[in-house]
């Protein structure tokens, strides 16, 4: 009895903290000239791929491992043509973010040409 | 009184001469500037980039000029280094406004050496699309050579257009002749690499003897398209 009082709570203790994911969301301000895509997490840690973050609007959800590295994203850089934008955070005036363990984070991006 | 004013024509062309009027869009890449001893240089922090295939520029590490120009010729000296298992340099042209309408001349190695000089085509595909249709573009190899160069070490390229021809020469000597019929007036130009690290000492374009492009990346021209991104709340 007392094996299977200490598997059951094994594994709820598994179960909680299994539940504490990093999830990160991107929401592309409405101060933004224009939409946002393919965007990267963390060089690669996480993708978007084709999904298009229009102004005022957030991406889906996404469970990250990384909790620092850059966030990349496609922009047009005003004549028609996509370019790699590169991202600064407020924070750091670098290119580097970091993000809390364990949190669901968003992070507003601002694009302009 | 004559003198003085020679003398003020001579300073002003100089300065003219010296200042550097280019400016360069990053299309991929992380393009910096830097300088060693007296040398200053153009050089990427990348080494591969994502295959986000709107264009062959923005699949490899590139920079092109914002503004197109009357050209034919130019003159660069780079230096390829830290490649991996497949490695590429292009330098391309005839690039007027689409990022996916160019020629180039494009290097490619294996992890030891330079082996292979391609003369490609970037086209679109269908000009109907919209420009955010991935993969929308065609890259032909017109005409190919294999060659023997190494990594780490400055080459000087040259491209001149003369009489329909399209000539590549490399440290002073003429590799490759390509028939180039329909060049437009004037267009963008610029250089993109894969899978190794890239300097480049100077660039410079030239119509007839009139210099177009003297840049020695003295100064940061590089213009990139930046996103500003803050942490927005952090929920538990």
């Amino acid at each position: 009895m007392k094996k299977m009082i200490f598997a059951v709570s094994t594994l709820f203790l598994f179960t909680a903290c299994g539940s504490d994911k990093t999830e990160l969301s991107i929401k592309n301000s409405d101060q933004s000239t224009d939409s946002i895509r393919d965007i990267v997490w963390a060089d690669g840690d996480a993708s978007w791929g084709t999904e298009v973050v229009n102004e005022n609007m957030v991406s889906s959800s996404k469970e990250v491992n990384e909790t620092t590295g850059r966030i990349e994203c496609t922009v047009d850089d005003g004549t028609g043509n996509y370019v790699n934008a590169t991202v600064i955070t407020s924070e750091t005036g670098t290119e580097t973010a970091s993000i809390d363990e364990g949190s669901s984070n968003v992070v507003t991006v601002t694009a302009s040409n | 009184m004559k003198r003085f004013l020679s003398l003020v024509c001579l300073l002003g062309t100089q300065f003219l001469f010296s200042e550097n009027g280019v400016i360069w869009q990053q299309v991929s890449g992380s393009w910096k500037i830097d300088k060693i001893g007296e040398e200053s240089f153009l050089y990427d922090l990348r080494t591969n980039g994502y295959k986000f295939n709107y264009s062959e520029l923005i699949n490899n590490n590139s920079i092109r000029t914002l503004a197109s120009y009357k050209y034919d010729r130019i003159s660069l000296k780079l230096n390829a280094y830290n490649p991996v298992s497949q490695s590429s340099v292009a330098v391309f042209f005839d690039s007027p406004g689409d990022y996916r309408e160019f020629s180039a001349f494009r290097f490619s190695g294996s992890k030891t050496e330079i082996t292979k000089i391609q003369y490609i085509t970037s086209r679109v595909k269908d000009t109907t699309l919209p420009r955010d249709r991935k993969l929308n573009f065609e890259i032909k190899t017109l005409e190919e050579k294999t060659i023997s160069l190494p990594y780490s070490s400055n080459h000087i390229i040259e491209i001149s257009f003369k009489k329909n021809r399209t000539v590549l020469s490399i440290n002073e000597k003429e590799i490759m002749s390509v028939e180039n019929k329909d060049r437009p007036e004037a267009s963008q130009l610029g250089i993109y690499h894969t899978g190794n690290l890239l300097k480049v000492f100077y660039f410079e374009v030239f119509d007839g003897r009139k210099p177009v492009i003297m840049d020695n990346f003295s100064t940061d021209t590089i213009r990139r398209s930046t996103v500003k991104a803050t942490v927005e709340k952090k929920q538990q």
